[in-house]
């Protein structure tokens, strides 16, 4: 199935792709920017107050609880 | 308006077919491309805040193998380094907010039709609606503001039940004509300092976005 997400010739691509992006990826995490949540992983603090990052608003939290797929 | 109200056209339920093809999980090489869509998208969006800026410079970029990613994020690292948040604040403002206008305008219906407000971002909203995202009502951005399409594609790739086919759709036609452009100009803006190595970083990820959306495997 072509539409699939796993697929093991484009993760090999990405893998290569976003080489050396691991540890900076991990370090900006550290700095209070994260993804979207993953559904089942609900954050476990809330921002603190006068961060300013990308962190898990309300605004973001509300966006991606509007979304139904 | 439109009647928001109308039966959708598209259903939101997905196939039969793409339920059982499914994931049920992001791996990791997708949740890294979430992350960078959410840090350019944060970067974009407000300038970047000490705490952001402290781990910016705890990047490591990797070993230099020519690999362009791995140069971009050295190069943020470096100016991450160099940046004060007095200093950024200013540029930001220079760069996107101006008086009138910035240096740049970072909206998809300026770079495509150089207008603002145009079909692109119309048909973006129609193509919101259809993924389930509803806008913010004390949000005022337009949504084709360069930051919120890169939070839009953190959601959309950060979300299992998302197929490849879509995220595609999407990039195609609402990132993919003209962001890389974006990312460009800003690598070259007067006013750009620290965020000549976020033009970067936004044009090499992007290119690599292409690549990888674009096959056909």
């Amino acid at each position: 199935m072509s539409d699939k997400r796993t697929n093991e010739k484009r993760r090999e691509f990405l893998k290569g792709a976003l080489v050396g992006s691991g540890a900076a990826i991990a370090a900006i995490a550290s700095g209070g920017v994260a993804a979207a949540p993953e559904k089942k992983a609900a954050p476990a603090v809330e921002p603190k107050a006068g961060s300013q990052g990308y962190q898990e608003t309300a605004h973001v939290r509300e966006y991606y609880k509007t979304a139904q797929f | 308006m439109h009647a928001s109200s109308a039966k959708p056209t598209r259903p939101m339920t997905p196939s039969a077919e793409t339920t059982a093809s499914a994931e049920t999980e992001v791996g990791p090489e997708d949740q890294a491309r979430a992350q960078v869509y959410a840090l350019l998208g944060t970067l974009l969006a407000r300038p970047p805040q000490e705490q952001l800026l402290e781990a910016l410079r705890q990047i490591e970029p990797g070993p230099e193998t020519g690999n362009d990613m791995a140069a971009a994020w050295g190069s943020l690292k470096q100016a991450a380094a160099r940046a004060e948040t007095a200093a950024i604040m200013e540029e930001y403002q220079e760069l996107f907010i101006g008086i009138g206008r910035g240096e740049l305008v970072p909206y998809g219906s300026w770079y495509v039709t150089g207008f603002l407000m145009e079909k692109p971002l119309a048909e973006l909203r129609q193509d919101l609606k259809r993924f389930g995202f509803e806008r913010q009502e004390d949000v005022h951005e337009p949504e084709d503001h360069a930051a919120a399409l890169c939070e839009t594609m953190s959601l959309i790739v950060s979300n299992p039940q998302i197929e490849f086919s879509r995220q595609r759709e999407f990039f195609d036609k609402h990132l993919g004509s003209w962001m890389g452009r974006f990312f460009g100009d800003l690598t070259a803006a007067r006013a750009a300092s620290f965020y000549r190595a976020v033009g970067l970083l936004g044009e090499r990820f992007l290119e690599v976005e292409k690549a990888y959306l674009s096959m056909l495997v």
